[in-house]
């Protein structure tokens, strides 16, 4: 669904410098180990990487996005990856406080609980809206950096 | 895998099952936390047990057990920060706000389907039928025992609702939903189907709304018992403990993705109740999970008992009706 602004809600897109040039093929074999879980069916073609994943596991470190994209480009200071990332759980997240509310207006006798737990769903969106696209951008700079290169070679500048 | 024979069955031959408590890790650390984390289930229990026992009318009130309910949460929630059992059980921002989902339905939508067509209205309806206070009798026992008497009975209950549901087709379909989770945390027992949700919170408890204070007793001691079934610390559990009472370990190995480990420990609050009826299996489990540990999404956990229930009714008119034609010879 491509919708611009609104998408914001649930769509990550961002960029990684990775320091120096590598070939699309070497980063994505650096990031195979997070596409090789269960429901996870990913397809390389050229510079571009696209994967789904269908009900990720808990463990899965890439759980929170279910579909995206990565990119891997040439940029004057080195390699650069671009990712576009979609989650239907910061999209869920989103629409719970409106479901609660929506709850507490039915249930017009005891309505609080139901507000309460509105008010932290809106917390926790922005909590995982934050941390979330944090997290995901770690998990690829520590996968892609100088210090996960093979034994014995050196980057290239 | 070859698995480990407890009694008659074997545990652990098709995922793996730690079976005796000599072999489980202890807590690693200096002589604080590890003193902290042998002593905070019986010190909590106490604490709450003398409160409940001693504090003055005023205070002891539903609302003071909400808000010590919610309090106790957040502290779990720093141990299993501080002192995960095992890290792949960690808990992420997604499994929150899921986890949170299924409180937030519990709390909002099935208690209100509880109060109106569940327990609260059956024992309205059966207590005016048969005038319960002519048990007044319970009301001079010590406090302690009547609220021991609410929880154990409580309990039994659930055991058999919940032993019936490992073992009853129907029943298990919408049980058969909160075993797919693979990690335990202090909100997983939350998470199921709704309807599971309200079969289990039918009990008794009602029945005793003439003895206020033996009731919030009694939910303090399933709070303060019940709550480390789904919770991801390590402790140094006394052993006195989980001789009486359900542990963690218990629950991970119900839990287990082993066929024969899930057959066991049914109780919420006292093990000894499986123990009593031989299904009581002393270990713990890392890998859980159905269907090789597969993710069942929020979604699918809501519809999931009633489209298998189709398919298997289907499945047996078809075969009634349409038996497989044998060719003449």
């Amino acid at each position: 669904m491509n919708v611009p602004f609104i998408d914001r809600i649930w769509r990550v897109r961002g960029s990684l410098a990775l320091g120096f040039r590598q070939s699309p093929a070497d980063a994505f074999a650096r990031l195979d180990q997070l596409f090789q879980t269960s429901g996870t069916s990913y397809q390389i073609d050229d510079d571009t990487l696209t994967f789904t994943k269908k009900d990720p596991i808990a463990q899965d470190k890439m759980a929170t996005f279910n579909r995206g994209t990565l990119r891997v480009v040439d940029d004057t200071d080195g390699g650069l990856l671009l990712y576009d990332l979609s989650s239907p759980t910061l999209q869920f997240c989103f629409a719970l406080p409106f479901l609660f509310l929506g709850i507490a207006w039915l249930l017009k006798e005891s309505r609080n609980p139901a507000f309460v737990f509105a008010g932290i769903f809106a917390t926790l969106y922005v909590v995982g809206r934050i941390l979330e696209p944090w997290l995901i951008r770690s998990v690829f700079r520590k996968n892609l950096g100088p210090d996960h290169l093979p034994a014995g070679e050196a980057p290239q500048v | 895998m070859d698995g480990v024979r407890v009694g008659k069955r074997l545990i652990g031959t098709q995922s793996p099952v730690t079976v005796g408590w000599e072999n489980i890790p202890k807590v690693e650390g200096g002589p604080v936390k590890r003193f902290v984390f042998t002593h905070f289930q019986p010190a909590i229990l106490i604490a709450l047990v003398a409160f409940w026992l001693y504090a003055p009318d005023s205070i002891a009130k539903a609302s003071t057990a909400i808000g010590i309910g919610i309090g106790f949460k957040v502290l779990l929630y720093c141990l299993e920060w501080v002192n995960p059992r095992h890290d792949s059980w960690r808990l992420t921002w997604k499994e929150l706000v899921t986890d949170l989902f299924y409180v937030g339905i519990s709390y909002t939508l099935v208690k209100y389907a509880g109060k109106h067509f569940g327990d609260d209205a059956m024992i309205e309806a059966v207590q005016h039928f048969f005038q319960w206070e002519k048990l007044a009798w319970f009301k001079d026992m010590p406090l302690l025992v009547q609220a021991f008497l609410i929880s154990f009975i409580f309990d039994f209950g659930q055991y058999w609702m919940h032993r019936g549901m490992h073992n009853w087709y129907p029943l298990w379909l919408t049980h058969s939903v909160h075993h797919y989770i693979t990690q335990l945390n202090i909100n997983k027992g939350a998470v199921g189907n709704p309807v599971e949700l309200f079969l289990i919170g039918l009990g008794i408890g009602g029945f005793f709304d003439f003895l206020p204070r033996a009731v919030l007793l009694a939910g303090a001691i399933g709070m303060a018992v019940g709550t480390y079934q789904h919770i991801n610390v390590r402790f140094n559990t006394p052993r006195w403990w989980r001789f009486l009472f359900n542990t963690t370990e218990h629950h991970s190995v119900h839990h287990s993705q082993d066929f024969e480990a899930s057959r066991s420990n049914y109780s919420g609050t006292y093990i000894f109740i499986d123990r009593m009826f031989g299904t009581c299996v002393d270990g713990e489990a890392e890998v859980l999970g159905m269907e090789g540990g597969r993710r069942m999404s929020i979604r699918e956990q809501m519809t999931y008992p009633f489209t298998e229930a189709w398919k298997s009714t289907k499945s047996a008119v078809q075969v009634r009706f349409q038996p497989v034609a044998i060719p003449a010879e």
